[in-house]
């Protein structure tokens, strides 16, 4: 199934798409994702790592699955389609809700920690307000500008790599045993966890149209990007199970960070400071893509889906008053962010999963385009 | 309101049209030589330069402006093969002459050195080539010179300038294409590429903006520039300015368009990416080896130059645990006197480099270099003997000031010491995250800037990792069988197998 869609020169490559998953599914989680993990399945957190990601990728089929038989639509095009017009629209009001809170939580966070380890005299609105600007920038321009902006940073990601790596040399793996010991209930529970962090694949529902290429490509990339994320994530969590002690695991809500604190370097003390620098921007890439897609979501709702940008910075300004909101306190945004992870879930795996059973209970795709199985 | 406008408006129209756009339409030579003088006179508003003289008894009209038109030609094509004859026919004058009945076409070429002949009688003119030109010789130019290679650079002639191009490449592919730029000045500008290799929507971009410029007149390659440029409001240079032959065939080559403009020995290529301006012609004159070594080193340059007063001053100000244990007391040491935060002193040695190399720049190379030793050893040292400022932050700014001094473009250079201020801005107000920020908003910039539908940050973003070969490091040139790909040139294939002699 080719696509010759042009959208005013704002489609991608494949390739493209592989790094856009990537650096959305890699954000604010990447620091407190063992610390969670480790809360519910203790040593075996990194099996349920490695369940979510498989259960995403599920998800990440069915999202698929779906987009493709609409291979020209973005998930506000199609909900309309699928549930009539009035109820269409008020769950495409529910996906934009869903998308300026995503990217709030993102902010809060963000705030939170940047607070607590770098720089604890800084208003935190300050930062927020930075990454807003940055965000509303590069979100003026097309889905092209995020696509190279996001392939560049990939390659900082070997760096968060490498400098997790070193870890290792202090690691030990006994600590990992015994394996399912934990029991499959408290593994699968930690799972749920592990899968608010990796969220993100649920950009697809609207940039699925963008992208050149066949759709069989396109599940092969995400689904690539999504084998890497994980892997990346179980590897963090198995290096941080393995550097602490269980009791010691319990105390430190952003393991990495504490254990990258305690390596010392000839030419540069406190890695971690340079760790967090670069995690900042796989912070603004997960924070720039929400914005970009909800400022498609207000785009289409006033009927001028090809002009996105004119709503970015009202929307910027939105999401920059939702992030105050929490304020500072860690419980708000805890449940703030337990709330999220809910709405993620619904929004990201359960509706799609119903999109797609209606649309093929009602045999209802777009007109002109032939599904073939490839 | 409008109406008064409009009546402005036309106004306007007219008197220009009575100033200087008088030469577009046709005007029949008259029968009377004199007349004909009469009337170039007035067009020309009576110029002291312009010297007629009448040959053959009155018969015949010789006029020419003695400035523009050389005396030895205009004997030797004129007034000689005229005294020759006697009773002269018209047609004796064509082997050097050219004939024209219309008048205004005549004035143009007298604006370009020919001499017009006017005959008593006809209502032809005959004009004669006799142009003087007065050329600079083809020295290498001083701001790009090189160690090995070609000597040779652009003069102020471009008739001279597409001959050193055109004995580059013997090929019928060389396109040349000329306009007349500037309503007033009438600038000769002309565009090179190679037929085959340039991207078609490049060229024809190209030919729209120019066609749009209407200013009254270009002095230089920067009024193009700016002219046609994507983003006026960008840092960034985006197009390359050089003075050398072999780096705007080299260009050509690689399917980029040329411009050069009468006046100027500087020539314009496009579309280009950042990378452009840190390629020299010498890369290809070295071993590879040698060559990706500098070239890696000159990369290095641009992030030393970008982030390293930034990355101190954050360090400085916020984060000075970064600092390993053994370099703690000596830089402690350092700053512990020093009355001033980091950023003034930062701002303060940027701006005294800045005032040295701008002193220095205009002046007699003797002068200049007494400014460099007074400014760089007199000011460096006494500023940290009086504490003001501290001993590391000078070592800082100097290694900085030498890495942005490295782009082999002046213009790119340039850009780079204007970036410094808002690095250092960002790292005093918040640290380390004052810099990612500050150079996430320096990539999505140069993510979304784009040169005539070139992505200017290839092959990094979109990132091609064929791209990078000829980017950190320099492939043999024996490896580089493709061109690359980001001028979107027509043809992506370079050569074959130029060591296919050895056998396996």
């Amino acid at each position: 199934m080719e696509k010759t869609m042009n959208v005013n020169g704002s489609d991608i490559t494949q390739q493209q798409l592989f790094f856009l998953v990537l650096q959305t599914q890699i954000g604010v989680g990447v620091l407190s994702l063992a610390f969670n993990v480790f809360n519910t399945a203790e040593q075996d957190g990194w099996i349920s790592t490695l369940i979510a990601g498989l259960a995403i990728q599920v998800a990440i089929i069915i999202i698929w699955m779906m987009a493709r038989r609409f291979p020209s639509s973005t998930i506000f095009d199609i909900l309309p389609q699928l549930l009539g017009k009035w109820i269409g629209n008020v769950v495409n009001l529910g996906y934009l809700i869903y998308f300026i809170m995503t990217a709030a939580l993102v902010l809060a966070i963000n705030d939170q920690i940047i607070k607590n380890w770098v720089l604890p005299e800084t208003p935190s609105w300050v930062i927020s307000l930075l990454m807003t600007i940055t965000g509303v920038y590069i979100c003026t321009g097309s889905l092209r500008i995020l696509a190279r902006f996001y392939s560049f940073v990939s390659l900082l990601l070997i760096v968060l790599f490498l400098l997790t790596t070193y870890g290792l040399k202090d690691a030990e793996f006994l600590n990992l045993l015994p394996v399912g010991e934990a029991g499959g209930i408290k593994i699968i529970t930690g799972a749920k966890e592990a899968m608010v962090s990796i969220l993100g694949f649920e950009l697809l529902l609207v940039i699925y149209p963008f992208v050149k290429g066949k759709s069989s490509g396109i599940l092969k990339k995400a689904s690539w990007a999504n084998l890497l994320v994980t892997l990346f994530y179980t590897y963090t969590v198995v290096v941080s199970l393995a550097y602490f002690s269980p009791g010691e695991l319990k105390l430190v809500p952003e393991p990495i960070i504490y254990m990258l604190k305690t390596f010392e370097f000839n030419v540069l003390d406190r890695v971690d400071l340079v760790f967090l620098s670069i995690w900042e921007v796989s912070v603004a890439t997960s924070f720039m893509i929400y914005l970009f897609i909800a400022s498609k979501g207000l785009a289409h709702f006033f009927h001028q889906s090809e002009h996105h940008n004119k709503f970015v910075p009202w929307l910027g300004g939105l999401v920059f008053i939702a992030s105050l909101i929490p304020g500072n306190n860690e419980l708000v945004i805890k449940a703030f962010s337990e709330y999220v992870s809910y709405l993620g879930l619904i929004f990201a795996v359960g509706l799609p999963a119903f999109l797609l059973i209606i649309s093929y209970l009602f045999r209802k795709k777009e007109p002109e385009v032939m599904v073939n199985d490839n | 309101m409008n109406f008064i406008k409009k009546l402005f408006q036309k106004n306007e129209n007219d008197m220009q049209i009575k100033d200087y756009r008088n030469l577009e339409d046709a005007k029949q030579v008259s029968s009377s030589a004199d007349k004909n003088l009469e009337y170039i006179q007035q067009k020309l508003h009576h110029p002291s330069d312009l010297k007629e003289r009448k040959l053959k008894n009155g018969k015949a009209l010789l006029v020419y402006l003695e400035t523009l038109s050389d005396q030895d030609k205009v004997n030797e094509k004129v007034v000689l093969p005229l005294s020759k004859v006697d009773d002269y026919e018209l047609k004796d004058m064509e082997s050097t002459g050219k004939q024209h009945s219309d008048l205004h076409k005549g004035i143009k070429e007298l604006l370009k050195g020919h001499a017009l002949l006017f005959i008593e009688g006809h209502t032809e003119l005959y004009t004669f080539n006799a142009t003087v030109s007065h050329n600079r010789s083809v020295d290498e130019p001083e701001n790009e010179k090189i160690v090995r290679g070609s000597h040779e650079g652009f003069v102020e002639n471009i008739s001279v300038n597409i001959n050193l191009v055109r004995k580059r490449i013997e090929s019928t592919d060389l396109t040349v294409r000329y306009y007349k730029l500037g309503e007033r000045s009438n600038t000769n500008v002309s565009i090179l590429f190679m037929q085959s290799l340039v991207d078609p929507e490049v060229l024809e971009k190209v030919h729209e903006r120019l066609q749009w410029i209407s200013s009254d007149h270009i002095m230089s390659p920067g009024y193009v520039e700016e002219f046609i440029e994507d983003a006026p409001y960008s840092p960034f240079p985006q197009m390359l300015n050089t003075e050398r032959p072999d780096r705007a065939v080299g260009d050509l080559m690689e399917g980029r368009v040329a411009v050069m403009v009468e006046g100027s020995p500087t020539v314009l290529t496009l579309p280009v990416t950042l990378m452009v301006f840190y390629q020299t012609p010498d890369d290809y004159n070295e071993r590879w080896i040698v060559g990706s070594y500098l070239r890696t080193i000159r990369l290095m340059s641009f992030l030393i130059a970008v982030t390293l007063p930034a990355f101190y001053t954050a360090v400085i100000a916020f984060h000075f645990e970064v600092i390993p244990d053994a370099l703690v007391l000596p830089i402690k040491a350092s700053i512990k006197d020093i009355a001033y935060p980091p950023i003034i002193e930062a701002l303060v040695m940027v701006i005294t480099i800045e005032l040295i190399r701008e002193a220095g720049v205009r002046l007699p190379t003797p002068i200049g270099q007494t400014i460099g030793i007074v400014g760089g050893l007199v000011i460096g040292d006494a500023v940290v003997r009086a504490g003001l400022i501290s001993n590391v932050m000078i070592v800082i700014i100097a290694v900085t000031a030498i890495a942005s001094f490295v782009v082999p473009s002046t213009e790119m250079s340039a850009t780079l010491r204007i970036l410094i201020y808002p690095m250092i801005l960002s790292a005093t107000l918040l640290g380390f995250i004052g810099i990612v920020f500050a150079l996430m908003i320096l990539l999505i910039h140069l993510c979304k800037l784009e040169s005539f539908g070139t992505p200017y940050f290839s092959p990094f973003a979109p990132l091609k990792w064929k791209g990078l070969k000829d980017t950190f490091i320099r492939v043999p040139l024996w490896k580089m069988n493709k061109r690359p790909a980001d001028t979107q040139v027509e043809e992506l294939k370079r050569q074959k197998d130029s060591r296919g002699w050895k056998k396996p």
